[in-house]
């Protein structure tokens, strides 16, 4: 049986590990842990970490993590690889490998053991529960305040800081990436499939194989496989192309997006999905399927193309069928 | 010589779901789409014989190789196989006769795909201007210093003469050459594609698409590798020994299979 460990002081835990609870700073090397409950600074260093809860920074060396669930800012150094990381804060990696990366937590995710309401003060409405679709993260700044006893850990989110700047350097890959907040992609990224219900800036091309954004997206060019859109007036983007792509109110969860690998619930995503559209500008789409509502473009073009409610659209092209909705405006339409 | 989007899916018969997952597969490189202003805002234009020929030869290879194998046969990237004596002789575009003045040349036992590649244009240059064995050497030997810094593919070799002698540019790709007009451009070679032919003709016999991926060394591994000579395996750590080591450790107190650090 492993043993467990409950550490109060600076010392380095190595080897087989059960259960470690540590308040303060932490050092860990060469361990492979069960589950690593912290509140204060970590320094992990070749080792593996099934289950990662914790409140304070972290700096990781080579190291793997199952999952990992932290407020704080991180900074991997070397290869450092995860299966489920949701953080929110600050990261910063020389070579991360992820399957799902999550930027924001959603709910009851960081849990630190101790009195929450006494030792831990999360500073949104006082509210443990961060449900950050809503309110919160639009908000201008937001501390987030960890009372723990002598250590006493602030940080301090401002989106004007995530629009500007970024919350994450350096070189990630991940699997899935899960946009929960204001986030922007201008760090070395390779994303398979992008799911956000936040808002997501980059400059350039994004590239995936499937992307569903629910937000706001402000992306010059999005090339990808399966695209799902919902109309924002706020979004800004100016090419669309890939095979499946849906611009349109209605979201239908089909097994494609199910099978996603992902840590947030499909019934959140649901709920996003099930806000009003507002027209949206595009000024080229390009694909083999495409289905469209709430889109004012100036050309479509694909082999089956539906043009739904509220599309005013200068130019289509199609291949093989064509669908016009009567509360839909086209200007010109040419079959190839 | 270029070809709008549209005509190229008509021509090649491609959907724009197929050619936007060959662009993100890295099939088809970015610089090749070349957006030009129009009406829609912008339009893309492609340099029209290669990415005719690139098509072709995705469309002809894209059931048997994956496309993430494809990608790496295609890529301008020069490969870091090293060639001997004996590889050169495998490949029947390089000109035996020439095969030892080449060698004689450059003086080395294991020649870069940079080397190879020449030494193929060389041969098909020799054969299509009618060198001779002098002019065709000489090439090379003006060549020579060039060569070792060379790491990729793309670039265009543009031969030309003056009397009886010919000369050698080497060029990036996209960049245009203004050369004095009294030389006569006699040869303009793209050297990526000669590349792709000898890539896809002899993947099999040197293993083009390469798996340098040799750090299979994660980080989980490392720690792995930690357990195999730990004395902090399982197992060992209810007797003396390591309990002296936990002491070390500054252990306040245990109990079940708790320790407390202080």
């Amino acid at each position: 049986m492993r043993r467990n460990i409950l550490s109060f002081a600076d010392k380095t835990i190595t080897g087989e590990i059960g259960k470690v609870l540590a308040a303060g700073d932490v050092n860990i090397a060469n361990a492979d842990v069960e589950k690593l409950t912290g509140a204060g600074d970590v320094h992990i260093e070749n080792s593996y970490i099934a289950d990662t809860k914790l409140a304070g920074d972290l700096i990781a060396v080579d190291s793997s993590f199952g999952t990992l669930n932290m407020a704080g800012e991180v900074k991997l150094l070397g290869n450092c690889k995860g299966d489920t990381l949701i953080i929110i804060g600050k990261m910063e990696a020389e070579s991360l490998e992820a399957r799902i990366l999550r930027n924001f937590s959603m709910k009851n995710n960081v849990k630190i053991y101790g009195d929450k309401d006494k030792d831990v003060n999360i500073d949104i409405n006082n509210n443990w529960d961060l449900n950050i679709s809503k309110k919160e993260y639009k908000k201008e700044n937001f501390n987030i305040h960890f009372n723990l006893g002598s250590k006493n850990k602030k940080y301090h989110y401002s989106n004007s800081d995530q629009v500007n700047g970024s919350i994450y350097k350096g070189k990630i890959i991940a699997e899935t990436f899960e946009n929960l907040c204001d986030f922007r992609l201008n760090f070395d990224y390779e994303f398979k499939n992008i799911i956000s219900i936040g808002s997501l800036r980059g400059a350039g091309t994004m590239e995936c194989e499937e992307l569903y954004s629910f937000g706001i997206i402000d992306m010059e060019e999005i090339n990808a496989e399966v695209i799902y859109i919902q109309p924002n007036s706020k979004s800004m983007v100016k090419r669309v192309m890939g095979s499946d792509i849906r611009i349109t109110e209605n979201f239908l969860m089909d097994q494609t997006f199910l099978s996603l690998p992902k840590s947030a619930d499909n019934k959140t995503y649901q709920k996003e999905a099930s806000k009003t559209a507002s027209i949206m500008e595009i000024d080229s789409i390009e694909g083999d399927d495409i289905v469209l509502d709430h889109v004012h473009g100036k050309y479509v073009s694909g082999e089956n193309v539906v043009i739904g409610d509220y599309c005013v659209i200068d130019y289509v092209e199609y291949k093989c069928k064509i669908e016009v909705s009567p509360n839909a405006v086209v200007k010109n339409k040419v079959k190839l | 010589m270029l070809i709008s989007k549209k005509e190229l899916l008509t021509q090649t018969g491609i959907s724009y779901g197929q050619l936007y997952r060959w662009k993100r597969e890295r099939l088809i490189p970015e610089e090749w789409f070349m957006k030009q202003s129009s009406y829609t805002g912008q339009e893309t234009f492609f340099p029209r014989e290669q990415i005719l020929n690139r098509i072709r030869i995705i469309q002809e290879l894209k059931d048997k190789y994956s496309l993430e194998d494809l990608a790496k046969m295609l890529s301008p990237e020069s490969t870091e196989v090293g060639f001997d004596f004996e590889d050169l002789e495998k490949i029947e575009e390089i000109n035996q006769e020439m095969l030892p003045i080449f060698q004689t040349i450059l003086d080395k036992k294991i020649y870069s795909y940079i080397d190879v590649l020449i030494f193929v244009i060389l041969s098909k240059l020799k054969e299509e201007l009618n060198l001779n064995e002098k002019q065709t050497g000489t090439l090379l030997e003006g060549m020579k210093a060039h060569l070792e810094g060379m790491n990729a593919t793309d670039y265009i070799l543009i031969i030309f003469s003056q009397d009886t002698n010919y000369f050698a540019v080497i060029s990036q790709e996209q960049s245009p050459i203004y050369l004095d007009t009294r030389f006569e451009i006699v040869k303009k070679i793209r050297m990526n594609e000669v590349s792709n032919q000898i890539k896809l003709k002899y993947s099999k016999v040197f293993q083009f698409n390469l798996d340098s991926d040799n750090k299979k060394k994660t980080s989980q591994g490392a720690s792995n590798e930690f357990y195999n000579d730990s004395d902090a395996s399982p197992g060992k750590n209810n007797t003396k020994s390591s309990s002296k080591k936990e002491e070390k450790e500054d252990v306040f107190l245990k109990f079940n299979n708790w320790e407390v650090r202080l």
